[in-house]
C-alpha cells in the first residue's frame, strides 16, 4: 500500500506585517512553514505507514521557495517526497496547484491513499483536496476528524456543522483531515539527520501539461490589504483586586454590565 | 444574466435567493433556486416568492447517499449559469470545489462580500486570508463563476407576489462515499453563537480542574463558556463545538473575556467581529493584548477569581 499526504509552503502569519502607510501586506521577512493543518495529513499518513507497512511519500507544488520545505517535512518520518517548484507556481491558487498535483499523481499512478488538511493556513480556500479528487475522479472524504484503513476501504469520521458522520469509501480514496485527527509528532536531531538522505523527485512544470494562460485567464491578480486592528488596547493596571474593580468600572462605562 | 443558488439550509438558502434577487434586478437576469430534500423543507412557491424564478428539485438521494453526491450532477445544470452563489456549510463547500473542479473555473469560498464589476464583465469578491489579518479582493470572470458566501453576507429576504416555475430533475445521485451512520449534535453550540457575553480561554489553564475557576467567572457574568482549539482538539477538555477560531465557532458576542490565550490569529479570526474584548495573561508580551480593548496582565489563578468576585459583590448590591 503507497499513501500520499500534500502539503503547501506558505508563510508564517506570526512573521507577516501590514504597512501602516498604505496597508499592504509585507512578506519579506516573514518565515514559511508547512501549513498547519497540513501536518496533521502527513501525520495520518505516517499512521497509515505504521499500522499497515505502507509506503509513505509526499508532495507539494509551489513557487522555487517550496525547495526549503523538503527537508523539513521528510523529517517527519514519510519516505521520500515528490516536488514541482517553478516560478510559475508561486501564490498559485487553488484552480492551478490542484491541476497540478492531480497530474503527478496520475502519472506517478500507485497511491492507494492521498491526504489533504483541511484547508491551507494562508488563505484556507479549502478546494485542493476535492478538487484533485475529482479530477482524478477519486472518491473524497472531506473534515475527517478520524480516519481508520481496513479491507481496501477508507472509514472516517467526518465533523460537520451539525453533528459527526461515519463514512466510508473503497481505496483509492482523498481524505482531508482536520486538526483533531490527530497530534502531529515532532521530528528529533535523527530524524532531521535522516531526512537529508530520502529520495526526492523533481518534476518540472512542463512536464505536467498544464495550459497556465487558460487556467490563469479567469482571475485577476488578488489586490491584499491587511486589516487594521482598532481595538483600545488599554492596560487595567493594578492589585488583583484594584484591577478587577477598574476593569468592572470599565465595562459598565461601556455599557456591557448592568449598574448595580 | 442567469445566477443560480444552492445552500444546505433554509435560513442560508433564502439569504442567498435575496442577495441574487438584488444582483439579478441590476442586469435584467434571473434567480434559480436548488433545492435539495430532506434539508430544505421550504415550500418552493415560498422560495420563489422570496425572490427565485425557478425553482429547481433535485432529484432524492438513496440511503447513505451523502448530500456531495449532487457534485456530479450539478455540472451538467450549471453550464448555462453565469454564477453560482453558494452557502458555506461544509457539505457545500466541498461540492462547489468538485463543481469548479470539473468546470475548469476558479471558486472563491466564504466571501464576504460580492459586486457585480463596474463594466459588467465580471464579479468582485472580498476574503479574509492569514486567519483574518488581511482581505483578498479579486475579480472572476470565468464561466461559470463560482463563488460562497459566508453567512449575513446580504440581507434577508422580502416576500412579493413573484410568479415562477417548479422543475423536478430526475437521474440517479449515486456515490462511493456512503454514510454509515450519523451523529447529531446537541444544541449546546447555539447557545455559543448567540450568547451576548463570552468567557473564553486558552494553554494558560494548564490543567483541567482550573476550568473551575474559568467556569465560576463565566457564572458571574452570566457568560458562555468557549476555548481555543487545542482545549478542544488536543487535550478535548470541552467539546468541539465550543472552540473559537478559523475552524471552529465564528461568533461575536458583546463582550469576550479570553483568559489565557496567546491570541494567535486563527483563534482571533474567530472573534474579529465582537464588539468588546477582555484579555487576561501572565505574558505582558503575549500579542493577544493588541487584539484586546482591555489587557491584564497576572496569574489568572489570581486574576479570574479577584475578577469573579467583584462582579458577585457588585450585582448583588
Amino acid at each position: 500500500m503507497r499513501v500520499l499526504a500534500c502539503y503547501k509552503w506558505v508563510y508564517d502569519e506570526r512573521d507577516l506585517r501590514i504597512d501602516a502607510a498604505d496597508l499592504s501586506l509585507r512578506c519579506e521577512r516573514a518565515a514559511r512553514k508547512i501549513s498547519d493543518y497540513d501536518l496533521n495529513a502527513i501525520e495520518a499518513a505516517l499512521q497509515v505507514k505504521e499500522a499497515f507497512g505502507a509506503e509513505a511519500w509526499l508532495l507539494t507544488v509551489g513557487g522555487p521557495a517550496v525547495e526549503g520545505s523538503v527537508k523539513d517535512a521528510l523529517s517527519r518520518g514519510a519516505d521520500g517526497a515528490l516536488v514541482v517548484s517553478d516560478p510559475a507556481l508561486e501564490g498559485a491558487g487553488p484552480l492551478v496547484t490542484s491541476q497540478a498535483i492531480a497530474s503527478v499523481i496520475h502519472q506517478v499512478q500507485a497511491f492507494d491513499l492521498v491526504l489533504f488538511g483541511e484547508g491551507a493556513s494562508d488563505d484556507f480556500a479549502q478546494q485542493v483536496g476535492p478538487r484533485v479528487a475529482q479530477l482524478l475522479d477519486l472518491p473524497v472524504i472531506t473534515y475527517a476528524a478520524e480516519l481508520t484503513v481496513a479491507d481496501g476501504h477508507v472509514r472516517a469520521r467526518r465533523r460537520l456543522e451539525n453533528g459527526d458522520e461515519e463514512v466510508q469509501a473503497p481505496l483509492p480514496a482523498v481524505v482531508c483531515v482536520t486538526a483533531a485527527a490527530n497530534r502531529p509528532r515532532i521530528p528529533g536531531m535523527k530524524q532531521i539527520i535522516a531526512a537529508g538522505k530520502k529520495p526526492v523527485t523533481r518534476l518540472p512544470l512542463d512536464s505536467l501539461g498544464l495550459d497556465l494562460p487558460a487556467l490563469n485567464g479567469g482571475r485577476s491578480t488578488a489586490v491584499v490589504r491587511g486589516n487594521v486592528q482598532t481595538r483600545r488596547r488599554r492596560r487595567v493596571e493594578g492589585e488583583p483586586a484594584e484591577a478587577a474593580a477598574e476593569l468592572l468600572r470599565l465595562l459598565m462605562a461601556d455599557g456591557l454590565i448592568r449598574q448595580g | 444574466m442567469e445566477i443560480w443558488v444552492f445552500a444546505e439550509d433554509e435560513a442560508h438558502l433564502t439569504e442567498l435567493i435575496a442577495g441574487a434577487r438584488r444582483l439579478a434586478d441590476g442586469t435584467g437576469g434571473t434567480v434559480t433556486c436548488l433545492v435539495a430534500t430532506p434539508e430544505v423543507r421550504a415550500d418552493p412557491q415560498t422560495l420563489i416568492s422570496l425572490g427565485a424564478d425557478k425553482v429547481l428539485l433535485l432529484p432524492a438521494r438513496g440511503e447513505g447517499v451523502p448530500l456531495e453526491a449532487y457534485a456530479n450532477l450539478l455540472h451538467r445544470e450549471l453550464q448555462g449559469a453565469d454564477l453560482f452563489l453558494f452557502g458555506s456549510s461544509r457539505r457545500v463547500r466541498e461540492i462547489a470545489a468538485r463543481l469548479a473542479a470539473d468546470l475548469g473555473v476558479d471558486c472563491v469560498t466564504e466571501a464576504k462580500s460580492l459586486v457585480l464589476a463596474a463594466d459588467g464583465t465580471g464579479w468582485e469578491t472580498e476574503r479574509m486570508i492569514y486567519g483574518g489579518l488581511a482581505t483578498a479582493r479579486a475579480r472572476q470572470s470565468g464561466h461559470p463563476v463560482l463563488v460562497g458566501t459566508a453567512r449575513g453576507t446580504f440581507a434577508p429576504a422580502i416576500a412579493t407576489d413573484r410568479k415562477g416555475s417548479v422543475v423536478q430533475l430526475e437521474g440517479p445521485v449515486a456515490s462511493q462515499v456512503t454514510i454509515q451512520n450519523h451523529h447529531p449534535r446537541p444544541q449546546s453550540s447555539a447557545n455559543l453563537k448567540e450568547a451576548p457575553l463570552v468567557v473564553s480561554f486558552g494553554r494558560g489553564v494548564q490543567q483541567e480542574s482550573q476550568i473551575a475557576i474559568i467556569r465560576e467567572l463565566a457564572e458571574a457574568l452570566g457568560a458562555e463558556l468557549a476555548c481555543s482549539r487545542p482545549i478542544a482538539d488536543d487535550y478535548k477538555w470541552l467539546p468541539e463545538e465550543r472552540y473559537v477560531g478559523v475552524t471552529g465557532q465564528v461568533i461575536k458576542p458583546d463582550l469576550y473575556v479570553l483568559v489565557g490565550c496567546s491570541g494567535q490569529v486563527q483563534h482571533m479570526a474567530g472573534v474579529r467581529d465582537a464588539g468588546t474584548i477582555v484579555a487576561i495573561n501572565s505574558d505582558p508580551n503575549a500579542p493577544v493584548f493588541e487584539a484586546a480593548d482591555y489587557g491584564l496582565v497576572g496569574d489568572l489563578k489570581v486574576l479570574v477569581p479577584a475578577l469573579a468576585q467583584a462582579l458577585r459583590t457588585h450585582l448583588a448590591s
